[in-house]
């Protein structure tokens, strides 16, 4: 136990008050203030620390807080912060737990609206990809003109990393269209239709393209192909599983347009 | 004792606006007539992006100052060595003509606290605040500022007042002060002290910046308790607390900070234009303007 009154026994004794493990500890350190009593002082803290993390996934999460609403957003928030804390003073970084915290069964046990509209979660991932997306390294693009040097019978055997700017989402529901909507309404634009939940399905590009993101759909087979080379396979073999998911897959489309659009970063053969 | 040091860049005694994502375009198409701008790093501390290569242009054509909001110097323990990690490498892509923090903690073990919280004024917090500037000081190879914080709340067993404690962080470390007019405003009012009192006994020489805000009026009860918001345009007593500040220690690079609420870019550069009036009225007098001059400009 710290000694009373030392830098360790107000700190410990504060933390514990802004977490809800009670004020009776640092309330007992504190000068009074005329008229206001000590809980009412450190509401401010508590507010300044809710508004402050809220604030911050707010901004990272646009789209999630239309669609929820703001008395929502706030109390969903409340639960957020309380099983996690942030653990450094980077902002940048906190709140990227969110998709997983909405599919947890402490937060639809708790929310009804949780089990009503069961895409938050892929909305939540759609958002933090984008921003991890835009907020990536910097690296040139893989340049198209490599395949000249390649022998053809070599093509096949090829391996492709995404640029650390791309990545590959799918989800069951359709959340770019979901996306869309919660954004138009958050700039007061309701014309906007809900797309149909059922047979619905997203398969997404995420891209930072001149400095933007952009979130692309893709076919079956596209989506397929390109989640196949992100796994490590090789072009032949990403190739032959995007044929049995769209028997219509066009190789050299996707391919030209995924290299045109710098979706890679490097190659390796064999 | 040695001297507060001198920052390593030329400072302009000019103002500047603290640069939100929201003003890029104001600023880089604008090109406003601004002394300086300032981030906090934290929002920087990214991998890469169009937020940095923002910044990157905006530096290209003003100073930069660095104020920082997450180191959390007051802690018991030792500053994060990660988060000054990135913020040298910020500083080294940069160039910031200053880089500040605050007299405040957030750090308890292993849990942020994401806000600014009170310092008790002991010894004891003293010592460990000084250890932990010197060790930001060392990482970064330069001297910073340390701003004193708006605070709700004051400890029994405070053993010095708040410029007592920061004068002797400046004696101990070399550090110099970013001092925060709205923030003195405001505690002077929570806390009853007198604000030119405070002022008085600031070491002035160290001052390397000043902050100038708005802030928010509470109730409880009978009383006002003033709260630190960003959100509002300074109040006529900041400003005349800021007239007063620069009869006393002379012109200082004075950043107008706005968070919340953002009026108008024009509303932030007329803020910035009337500090800068009132920096060379006191340089020089024959420059002065009268008060009512200055507010049918503003805004
Ligand atoms: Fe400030």
């Amino acid at each position: 136990m710290a000694e009373t009154g030392s830098l360790a026994a107000v700190q410990s004794a504060f933390a514990a008050a802004l977490e809800g493990r009670g004020d009776d500890a640092i309330a007992a350190m504190i000068k009074p203030m005329d008229g206001v009593p000590a809980g009412i002082q450190l509401d401010i803290y508590r507010n300044n620390i809710h508004a402050a993390l809220t604030r911050s996934c707010q901004g990272l999460y646009p789209a999630l807080h239309a669609l929820v609403g703001e008395g929502f957003f706030h109390q969903m928030m409340r639960d957020y912060h309380r099983l996690h804390r942030p653990a450094h003073g980077r902002m940048v970084d906190y709140g990227h737990d969110l998709p997983a915290f909405l599919e947890s069964d402490d937060f639809r046990n708790r929310y009804e609206a949780a089990n009503r509209h069961p895409y938050f979660a892929d909305i939540a991932r759609l958002e933090l990809a984008s921003f991890k997306m835009l907020s990536a390294p910097e690296m040139a693009p893989l340049d198209p003109a490599f395949l000249a040097n390649i022998p053809p019978q070599d093509v096949e055997s090829l391996r492709f990393d995404l640029a650390p700017y791309a990545c590959l989402l799918a989800s069951p529901w359709p959340v770019l269209d979901i996306y869309k909507m919660a954004m138009a309404a958050a700039e007061g634009d309701d014309s906007v239709n809900a797309p149909a939940l059922a047979d619905n399905p997203a398969r997404l590009l995420i891209i930072r393209l001149h400095g933007d993101v952009e979130i692309i759909p893709l076919s079956y087979g596209d989506f397929s192909f390109l989640m196949s080379l992100d796994a490590g396979a090789a072009l032949g073999e990403s190739a032959a599983a995007a044929f049995a998911s769209q028997n219509d897959f066009d190789l050299s489309s996707v391919l030209s347009q995924a290299l045109s659009m710098g979706v890679f970063a490097s190659f390796t053969e064999k | 004792m040695p001297l507060a040091q001198q920052p390593d860049k030329p400072m302009p005694h000019r103002a500047g606006i603290g640069l939100k994502v929201e003003h890029y375009r104001d600023v880089l198409n604008g090109r406003p007539d601004l002394g300086f701008f300032e981030v906090h790093p934290e929002n920087y501390m990214l991998a890469g992006g169009p937020r940095l290569q923002a910044l990157q242009a905006i530096r290209a054509h003003y100073p930069l100052s660095l104020h920082g909001v997450g180191a959390s110097l007051g802690s018991k323990d030792p500053v994060d060595r990660d988060h000054l990690d990135r913020l040298k490498a910020l500083q080294d892509r940069f160039e910031p003509f200053v880089v500040s923090e605050h007299l405040s903690w957030s750090r308890f073990e292993d849990h942020f606290l994401s806000d600014l919280l009170p310092l008790p004024l002991t010894r004891d917090a003293l010592a460990a605040m000084a250890a932990n500037v010197g060790r930001m000081q060392d990482a970064l190879g330069r001297t910073i500022l340390i701003e004193n914080p708006s605070t709700y709340l004051e400890f029994t067993h405070a053993e010095m007042s708040e410029p007592d404690f920061l004068s002797e962080l400046v004696k101990e470390t070399g550090c110099g002060l970013l001092l925060d007019i709205n923030n003195i405003h405001v505690c002077a009012s929570n806390h009853g002290f007198d604000p030119h009192a405070y002022l008085a006994a600031i070491p002035g020489s160290a001052i390397g910046e000043i902050h100038m805000a708005g802030h928010a009026i509470d109730r409880y009860g009978a009383r006002d308790i003033r709260i630190d918001t960003h959100g509002a345009p300074i109040c006529d007593d900041v400003w005349a607390l800021y007239d007063h500040a620069i009869g006393l220690f002379g012109p200082r690079p004075t950043l107008i900070e706005r968070d919340d609420n953002l009026p108008p870019f024009a509303d932030l550069l007329a803020e910035a234009q009337k500090a800068e009036r009132i920096m060379a009225g006191k340089a020089s007098p024959s420059f002065k303007q009268p008060d009512h001059l200055a507010e049918a400009n503003h805004g």
